[in-house]
């Protein structure tokens, strides 16, 4: 049966996947990120996954890149082509190449060949090094003699990838443009003289249907990572206070707000520490301006007091946690969905606060606005769990116009809600007690809405109040703003639920975060199979959509939980929130993301079972 | 004497009149007898003196007996977790450069879990005033000691008498380069009350240890006024050394400003520092138009 999956993942997979790996500082991400561009311009859909060592300098690294006609949901699976810097490259990475695509190594000086190629594939040397360091002086443009001989392989215009170069290299000089190029179309010309037979690769993207003359001119797109999307987003969805640690895989969300946000009128600012970092944006939420912080599982762990704090001052906040893998420091470069639990459950007392989780890049721009309007309008942090994955995978998409993203934060002031409901007595009554919990919080600067608020627990006018009936009742407004979160979810549920395959199909797929891309992928395959499979994506976490979830339980005869972590932290979640059914949790620890094969692999063993 | 440019008290409108007895809040619930009665006075003369817009106010505190002091003005207030005071003040004021914002803490709460964020708040030279409510003890969790204990001094926590030396407040805002540096003593109220004043109109991070008895778990009154003398017109506030000196080999416990001197604050070097940004600004002012092409311009990176 495996032999079956992955032949059938083999033949009827979409598109396109070329792998780029060597060692860290040779070149092996820029290649990437310009071939992800250039198929991005030549108007194909893009999608990339990247693994990289921890250490500063040096470890094996890799960069993926897939690419279709249509859009893709996942880019992991094998790969067609590998292009590999080192004989250590090829090695680790040949077994991920099908049967009878290609590798294009690096020649040794000395003419001798590296050993254990497999013998299913076309393997081709090129002298990538020798040609950078002879006529260009320098082995480090190997790299870019590799690329051009790829782009001639597939007939793309050398144009493209010319144009990167430029825009790449511009701060560096004119100088070091040029070495780029000139190693580009030396890779180029070598590809064109020297190997013909190469000529496989164009073949294989005829088969595939991806040959780059695809209709659409690719113009109209973007190459964005999640980390990207989910910072525009939340830029677009009205933060304008932004505080981070410096934390992997987060940390470029705080580089690209503190050279955005002053353009937007908002401040940037790296705190000492995430206790900071949070406890900051707090502050900034009393004063009425969306505020955010990210970081990664230990900043998160630091964080979990002062989003108490949040939950019980009722302060808007949003947290995003780019989830990495392990407890403690764990594998800062690996990936995992590990943070569920503490995301949903972090800190002491009851602290019920809402937690969404992006599936894909595209969702991370759209998740990253919604956050604030969900964070402003029931006053409680908004926890947005994205995965390492998510965040530096970069993805084709197309260029969404500014003023439709734009979202309106609902940040407080008198009257929020539409509600002015707390001036009362001449005391203002900040946490009055409302059918949904929500109360209208002025903002410091009006005369008519003075109060002081705490993390204490008080009564409606915020003063200490520690009666027995008193803890009870503001317990309930607490919970009953979240309860009416998921009315509204259960309502509409499509912006917070991901649906795909036939609504009749007995085994379903349920899960959450960056899953959705294989398990889409591998639901289409399975229907090849003649193996009907629905799925449901979760986006909202905290509250969870209960009787969505249920409603699609019931109709199967079984459901698979696909999850990134070693205890199945969903699938306990569902059975802790009531959700019945026969559920068969599949968990991958590994720091990498599902393949589809993975996926579709269990999906063949169930239906055989069933 | 130094010059140092005041920056404005929020005044309430012409017309309106505050008196003491309107900035007070809810009823403290302090012992009777507590030093922190004499810093709310001293606050409270102030904001009347300068007829402080209390909506322009706020303040905000840590955990520990002083935490509970936003509650007994009449301002916005915000009463958070032990510790964090200086990070929430500095978010707010970042946010709300046209507000005034005023942390308090106890010593423990500044000196033992929050002390990694002082020298940061510092640093930042971010405009709003600390002040730290010093007793020498952990009032609100019973008498334990804090970091400004002395040596050998005995409670139930320390049986045997404290082993560790005490911090030094002063030398140690000192030494991370805060702008406005200050010690006053809850029993000479109106001096306090100076100070303070001088604390909020000061532009940049200002730091006010106040010295404070706890009554009920290490009565120092006694000890402290004969101790504290104010320091006179032959200090000179702008002289670093001197500062210094005074901080850490004075006799007795000297009182007033040790040192002042303008330096640019967090805002003022993050304004210019974004040199695009034309538009960094207070509050949250959307311009639904210049928002978009912003964003379009920033999506245009990625093309
Ligand atoms: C994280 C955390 N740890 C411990 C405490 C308990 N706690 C409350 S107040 C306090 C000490 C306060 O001492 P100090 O800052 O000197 O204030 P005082 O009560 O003397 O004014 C402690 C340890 C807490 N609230 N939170
Ligand atoms: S315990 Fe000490 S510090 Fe706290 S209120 Fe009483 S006297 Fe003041």
């Amino acid at each position: 049966m495996a032999e079956a999956v992955k032949a059938l993942t083999i033949a009827r997979r979409r598109g396109m996947t070329i792998r780029v790996a060597g060692e860290s500082g040779e070149g092996v991400i820029t290649a990437g990120e310009m071939l992800t561009w250039a198929l991005a311009r030549a108007g194909l859909w893009v999608t990339t996954f990247r693994t990289y060592p921890a250490e500063i300098k040096g470890g094996p690294c890799m960069f993926q890149v897939r690419f279709d006609r249509k859009p893709l949901d996942s880019p992991t699976g094998p790969a067609d082509v590998l292009i590999a810097f080192n004989d250590e490259a090829i090695a680790l990475h040949q077994e991920s190449v099908r049967p009878g695509g290609v590798i294009l190594y690096d020649r040794h000086d000395d003419g001798s060949e590296p050993e254990g190629l497999r013998a299913d594939v076309t393997a081709r040397a090129v002298p990538f090094g020798k040609v950078a360091l002879e006529s260009l002086q320098s082995r480090l443009a190997k790299n870019m003699v590799a690329l051009g001989a790829t782009y001639a392989a597939m007939d793309l215009p050398l144009d493209s990838a010319k144009e990167f170069v430029a825009r790449r290299f511009a701060s560096k000089g004119e100088s070091v443009v040029s070495v780029n190029v000139r190693a580009l179309e030396l890779g180029y010309e070598l590809a064109r003289e020297q190997l013909e037979g190469l000529g496989r690769l164009a073949e294989l993207s005829e088969v595939d249907g991806a040959t780059t003359g695809a209709a659409d001119s690719g113009t109209g797109r973007m190459v964005i990572s999640g980390n990207q999307a989910l910072s525009i987003g939340a830029i677009a969805g009205g933060c304008r206070y932004y505080a981070g640690y410096p934390i992997t895989p987060a940390s470029d969300i705080l580089e690209l707000m503190a050279a955005q946000l002053p353009a937007f009128g908002g401040v940037a600012v790296q705190t000492e520490d995430e206790m900071a970092a949070l406890a900051s944006a707090l502050g900034a939420s009393f004063g009425g301006v969306p505020s955010m912080t990210a970081t990664s599982g230990p900043g998160l762990s630091l964080m979990v007091e002062l989003i108490g704090l949040g939950v019980m001052s009722e302060l808007p906040v949003v947290v995003v946690d780019v989830q990495r893998a392990g407890p403690s420091t764990g594998m800062p470069t690996k990936t995992e969905q590990g943070d569920l639990n503490l995301a949903v459950y972090g800190g002491h007392g009851d602290a019920p606060r809402i937690v969404v989780a992006p599936v894909s890049v595209a969702d991370c721009l759209e998740v990253g606005r919604r956050a604030f309007q969900l964070a402003g309008r029931y006053q409680t942090p908004v926890i947005v769990l994205s995965e390492l994955v998510l965040a530096q995978r970069t993805e084709s998409l197309p260029v969404p116009r500014g003023a439709e993203l734009l979202l309106e934060p609902e940040w407080g002031g008198t009257g929020a809600n539409g509600k002015s409901n707390g001036a009362l007595d001449g005391h203002y009554r900040r946490y009055v007690d409302t059918e949904d919990g929500i109360s209208s919080r002025p903002l410091p600067g009006d005369p008519a809405g003075l109060h002081v608020i705490t993390g204490l627990e008080h009564d409606e006018y915020g003063h200490p109040n520690y009666e027995p009936a008193m803890h009870r009742r503001m317990s309930e407004k607490r919970r009953r703003k979240l309860e009416a979160l998921q009315r509204e979810v259960e309502a509409d549920p499509r912006a917070w639920v991901a649906r795909f395959g036939p609504e009749g199909a007995r085994i379903g797929l349920l899960g959450w975060g960056s899953t959705y891309g294989a398990a889409r992928e591998a639901a289409a395959l399975a229907e090849q199979m003649g193996i009907a499979v629905q799925g449901l994506w979760v986006k909202m976490l905290s509250p969870l959509p209960t009787r969505t979830v249920e409603a699609f339980v019931r109709g199967l005869d079984v459901v698979i939980v696909p999850e990134v972590n070693a205890s199945g932290q969903l699938a306990r979640y569902l059975e802790a929130n009531g959700i019945r059914g026969r559920i068969v949790p599949l968990v991958k620890y590994e720091g990498l993301p599902f393949s589809a094969e993975e996926i579709l692999a269990r999906i063949v063993e169930v239906a055989k079972g069933s | 004497m130094s010059t140092v440019k005041s920056s404005a008290l929020p005044r309430l409108q012409d017309g309106v009149r505050m008196t003491p007895a309107d900035y007070k809040g809810i009823k403290p619930i302090w012992c009777p007898g507590c030093g922190d009665y004499g810093i709310l006075n001293a606050l409270i003369q102030v904001l009347a003196r300068n007829q402080v817009d209390p909506a322009r106010l706020a303040i905000v505190s840590g955990i520990g007996c002083s935490g509970r002091f936003p509650a007994f003005v009449k301002s916005y207030g915000f009463h958070g977790v032990h510790g964090r005071v200086l990070p929430v003040a500095t978010g707010l004021k970042l946010a709300r450069p046209d507000m005034t914002v005023v942390a308090v803490g106890g010593d423990g709460d500044g000196l033992a879990i929050g002390m990694g964020h002082l020298p940061h708040a510092i640093r930042r030279n971010v405009d709003i005033t600390y002040l730290l409510f010093d007793n020498h003890i952990y009032g609100l969790t019973k008498g334990q000691p804090s970091p400004t204990t002395e040596v050998g001094h005995k409670t139930h926590a320390s049986p045997f008498g404290v082993s560790e030396y005490p911090i030094n407040p002063l030398a140690l805002a000192l030494v991370a380069g805060a702008t406005f540096v200050a010690r006053g003593f809850s029993s000479h109220t109106r001096h306090l009350a100076d100070l303070i004043e001088a604390a909020l109109e000061h532009r940049g991070f200002s730091f006010v240890q106040i010295m404070t008895p706890c009554v009920t778990f290490y009565d120092t009154y006694k000890q402290w006024k004969q101790q504290a003398w104010e320091l006179g017109e032959d200090h000179d506030p702008s002289d670093f050394q001197a500062a210094l000196r005074l901080a850490t080999e004075a006799e007795g416990m000297p009182i007033g400003i040790f040192y002042r001197v303008e330096r640019p604050t967090l805002m003022d070097r993050l304004a210019a520092g974004a040199k695009d940004a034309v538009r960094l600004q207070s509050g949250t002012r959307y311009d639904r138009e210049a928002d978009a092409r912003q964003i379009d311009a920033l999506l245009q990176r990625y093309r």
